[in-house]
């Protein structure tokens, strides 16, 4: 508790030394929670842009630094900043219409029988199922909007509640369920549409 | 078809594994150096003079040779003749053809 309270005063006088021209000073804020911030990223993200929506996050929290509430703490504001980050790039994907490359999954009524019927076979089998389970849920979220894709990333499969993911995409707790409840539906839509196929 | 219940379950269930399993990506070591790049960068952009300063400074910057221009004019109306009338009368004595026209509007 103590090192915590440490921690965040540490942080406040690193801000404040940033906000009084120190730039550099930026650099070990950025270091101490590079790690929370690329976890936060990579859950979201594909590998290959995690580098990338990393710096737009510590970009976007440095220009908006002044209007950092100096009673708050830094880590849950920087990955407020995060997902939302996240969010925007999914945005951007979508009105770029990369998103229409993602085609439909191979063998995918394999896949949703492997799901359901819940093999359990040797950790090599296993690992083959999770993959396989990663790549329809990928397909899944691809055809969700980016906002019903974030809610059901953070509500469904994180386990956050509606307060939480609340607070890190910046939008009332009705909001986040109402999305939640009509993007899980949603989901098992286009799930059952692949089974009857 | 709609899923069951349990069949929900397990679908959910794989879908968090799935979600959790995935690896952390490590990001590049000079991560933080390239990000203090682009916000010093972004600093001089911010600190860079508006237009309405550099069009400022560049209106100063021709100050000088602004003045020159209104002191040539100035040297050059003093040694005009001051009195132009006799000047058109003397053209139009010499030109006939534009005293006739002069003529036609009674002047």
């Amino acid at each position: 508790m103590i090192s915590d309270a440490t921690s965040i005063s540490h942080d406040l006088e690193v801000i404040r030394r940033v906000l009084s021209g120190e730039v550099n000073a930026y650099e070990s804020l950025m270091t101490k929670y590079l790690k929370h911030v690329t976890s936060i990223v990579y859950k979201h993200i594909p590998p290959q842009e995690v580098e990338e929506v990393a710096q737009d996050v510590f970009i976007r929290a440095y220009r908006s630094l002044k209007t950092f509430k100096q009673k708050s703490e830094f880590k849950p504001w920087i990955s407020s900043i995060a997902v939302r980050a996240c969010c925007d790039h999914w945005r951007r994907v979508y009105r770029s219409k990369e998103i229409l490359l993602s085609s439909l999954p191979e063998n995918y009524r394999e896949r949703m029988e492997a799901i359901l019927s819940e093999q359990s076979g040797a950790p090599d089998d296993r690992e083959r199922q999770q993959k396989k389970a990663r790549e329809l849920l990928d397909w899944a979220l691809n055809q969700l909007s980016p906002e019903d894709r974030m809610v059901v990333e953070l509500v469904y499969l994180e386990g956050l509640s509606g307060k939480e993911a609340a607070t890190l995409l910046g939008w009332s707790v009705a909001n986040i369920k109402i999305r939640s409840f009509r993007a899980r539906k949603k989901l098992y839509r286009l799930l059952s549409r692949l089974d009857r196929s | 078809m709609r899923f069951a219940k349990d069949e929900k379950k397990k679908i959910r269930d794989a879908f968090i594994n799935a979600h959790h399993q995935k690896e952390p990506v490590p990001v590049s070591r000079d991560f933080p150096q390239q990000v203090m790049k682009r916000i010093r960068k972004m600093e001089i952009d911010d600190n860079a003079p508006s237009y309405t300063i550099r069009f400022e400074r560049l209106v100063w910057r021709m100050a000088p040779a602004a003045f020159c221009a209104i002191l040539v004019l100035c040297l050059f109306i003093m040694n005009m003749n001051p009195t132009p009338e006799y000047e058109i009368a003397q053209l139009v004595g010499s030109d006939p053809i534009t005293y006739d026209f002069l003529q036609l509007y009674g002047k």
